[in-house]
């Protein structure tokens, strides 16, 4: 829970940003109408500030909703949010000086295991509340104890409990849309001229919208843990994430949105790049 | 007229119905309650609201195979039709508004001017058990569209729980023939003015009255106020897959060499790709239009189509909605709900 000092402090930026005609709205959270939900509010009037909340229902990921956003607009995020920004002004999807960030740390009771950037990496503002804010030098490497667990696993029964998540879903995409990463114009999953893959929800197709979701956000996966959240079906998204984060991170020593001008390994090649897979000989054995 | 029978003597009439039958029962699951073939064990209804997934999955699958097809060289095309692969079914735990829900469905794949043999096969093959609620569920607003969570509109039986007994009242003769057998015996006059008791006025406004207000109040095509609804909606499926009442599909091609199949999937309104044309051009090109049609086809297309609104109020959209999206307070911003009901 955060003090009522830190929300105020956020609603009283945001309606001086609004009065002084700094932005026209501002991305924020308001209650909802379900017990542990905050629901994203875009306020365009100062009055209606009031409203805003910073509470344990605002875990979604509000950094989705820049990428629609035509007004200049002020947004608050806590340290997922502004990563998923960094990366989206690193992949050239939004501009920096269209943005009046908020920063707050993350006001979730419970944070995501292993989170180490509560304090968001970027801002033009940042509501202090005496959370510490750690130097993206200080980061450690992940290592995901669900992985580790996962791994130790033999590979019938590894394969069992992937086929039992994946087989829960009922191809909904919230995990897709929901992903600040996702933001093709045009998704393999719906693509119909030709069509990619199937529109059933068979295992197999099934399996391939999972494994390619998950690799399409390789290295750019923020773990913020929206998709898992917004999965109606209970999908274990986050392990096949954590996978992803764990190989990027020990393949490119990198972390995807922590620094504006860093370079995204997936999005980059060089000639002499390592190509472990070949290193071992290639082909069939 | 109603009936009765102790709640024993009911499990074990449904475990031998088992015999020739599939039994679907809800089953809890981590993710929540699902229907699903009921192996005789004990059922665990204690947190049972509802399913996770509405019960329409059942008669209009998520996904089916409609034909399959084989081309050979030097040969015309040949097309083998997929054969039915119902089987004789019967749907315990069905919550009225879900029961309520294939009633409404009905009218579009069992009405006057289509019948989807593969939908009314299924329809003919199954058999509704519904439960009635006592209590309605903390998203559960049926009550306050006109829909009364003791009806059995839609079932074969309903059951009412009471203590250790059900009390039970036919909704089709396929269920009145049933209850005028052993085990059902009819309830006594005391019963009889419990269940009245019960059922007594539950709805909070009649589905007439809600109806005429949707199809009198809702705003022009172009209002702006469509502009203020649709800003958090991310456009996903989960509002309208989840929907008991939603039919829109899509039909594609699964082709391998020289065969392939033509399935038929659940579409969604919601999704950037519905309405697509082959052109590029999309008549719904934003969020806007598609929360439109989404709330405009329940509460105003269908019931203009066939006397009843597409809505039962069954809360799933409202629970499920990665951003909160309410439709009760959407129906309230465009003046389609009644002002004096609490949220
Ligand atoms: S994949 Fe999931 S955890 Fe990663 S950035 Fe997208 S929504 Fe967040
Ligand atoms: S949100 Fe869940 S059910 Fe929907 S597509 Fe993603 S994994 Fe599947
Ligand atoms: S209203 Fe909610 S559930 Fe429906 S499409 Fe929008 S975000 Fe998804
Ligand atoms: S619109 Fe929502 S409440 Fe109404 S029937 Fe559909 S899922 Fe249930």
């Amino acid at each position: 829970m955060t003090d009522t000092n830190t929300l105020s402090k956020i609603q009283e930026k945001a309606r001086r940003l609004l009065e002084d005609g700094k932005v026209e709205v501002v991305i924020g959270f308001a209650a909802g109408t379900v017990p542990g939900k905050s629901t994203p509010s875009f306020i365009s009037a100062k009055e209606d500030c009031e409203s805003l909340v910073w509470d344990n229902g605002c875990s979604l990921n509000l950094a989705k909703y820049v990428l629609k956003e035509k007004r200049k607009a002020a947004i608050i995020v806590k340290g997922c949010d502004s990563r998923s920004l960094v990366n989206l002004i690193t992949e050239n999807q939004i501009k920096r000086e269209n943005l009046y960030i908020i920063g707050a740390a993350c006001p979730l009771s419970a944070s995501c295991a292993g989170c180490q950037v509560k304090v968001p990496v970027i801002y033009d503002e940042l509501i202090e509340d005496g959370s510490e804010i750690r130097e993206v030098s200080t980061i450690a490497e992940r290592r995901y104890d669900d992985v580790l667990e996962f791994e130790k696993l033999s590979a019938e029964e590894r394969k069992a409990y992937v086929y039992g998540e994946v087989s829960k879903c009922i191809r909904c995409y919230a995990c897709r849309n929901v992903c600040p990463a996702c933001y093709c114009k045009e998704c393999f999953a719906e693509k119909s001229l030709p069509q990619w893959i199937g529109k059933t929800t068979d295992i197999g197709d099934n399996l391939i919208f999972h494994l390619i979701r998950a690799l399409h956000v390789a290295g750019r996966c923020v773990d913020c843990g929206s998709c898992q959240r917004a999965c109606p079906m209970g999908v274990n998204l986050r392990l096949l994430n954590h996978k992803l984060l764990m190989e990027v991170g020990s393949l490119y020593q990198f972390e995807a949105g922590l620094k504006e001008d860093q370079i995204l390994p997936l999005n980059t090649y060089q000639y002499d790049d390592p190509q472990p897979f070949l290193a071992k000989g290639g082909g069939h054995e | 007229m109603i009936y009765q029978i102790r709640k024993d003597d009911f499990l074990s009439w449904l475990k031998k119905q088992r015999e020739g039958k599939k039994v679907l029962v809800p089953t809890r699951k981590e993710e929540g309650y699902l229907f699903l073939p009921w192996v005789g064990d004990e059922l665990d209804l204690r947190e049972y609201t509802n399913t996770l997934k509405p019960v329409k999955d059942v008669f209009f699958p998520q996904w089916e195979t409609l034909i399959r097809y084989r081309v050979e060289k030097e040969k015309s095309g040949e097309i083998v039709e997929e054969t039915s692969r119902t089987e004789p079914l019967i749907l315990f735990g069905v919550r009225p508004c879900d029961a309520k829900s294939i009633k409404l469905l009905d009218n579009v794949f069992d009405g006057e001017k289509y019948k989807d043999p593969y939908y009314c096969q299924r329809r003919k093959n199954t058999l509704i058990i519904s439960l009635g609620c006592r209590e309605l569920g903390p998203t559960c607003f049926c009550q306050n569209i006109g829909i009364n969570p003791l009806s059995s509109e839609g079932s074969d039986i309903l059951l009412v729980e009471f203590e250790d007994r059900y009390l039970a009242q036919s909704g089709s003769d396929t269920g009145l023939e049933i209850l005028e057998q052993a085990p059902f015996t009819p309830a006594e006059s005391k019963e009889q003015k419990i269940f009245d008791e019960l059922n007594g006025n539950p709805a909070r406004l009649n589905e007439a009255e809600f109806r005429s207000l949707a199809l009198n109040n809702m705003p022009d095509f172009n209002d702006s106020v469509w502009e203020k609804l649709y800003q958090k909606c991310l456009n996903c499926g989960i509002c309208t897959y989840l929907c008991p009442t939603c039919h829109c599909f899509d039909i594609s091609e699964m082709t391998l060499d020289s065969e392939g199949k033509r399935v038929r999937s659940w579409d969604s309104c919601m999704y950037s790709s519905f309405t697509l044309h082959g052109s590029g051009h999309n008549p719904r090109p934003t969020g806007k239009e598609r929360i439109r049609q989404r709330i405009m086809h329940k509460f105003n297309y269908f019931p203009q189509n066939y006397g009843v609104i597409a809505c039962v109020g069954c809360g799933r959209c409202v629970a499920e909605c990665p951003v909160n999206f309410d439709v009760r307070e959407a129906l309230k911003l465009l003046g389609v709900w009644k002002d004096d009901l609490q949220l």
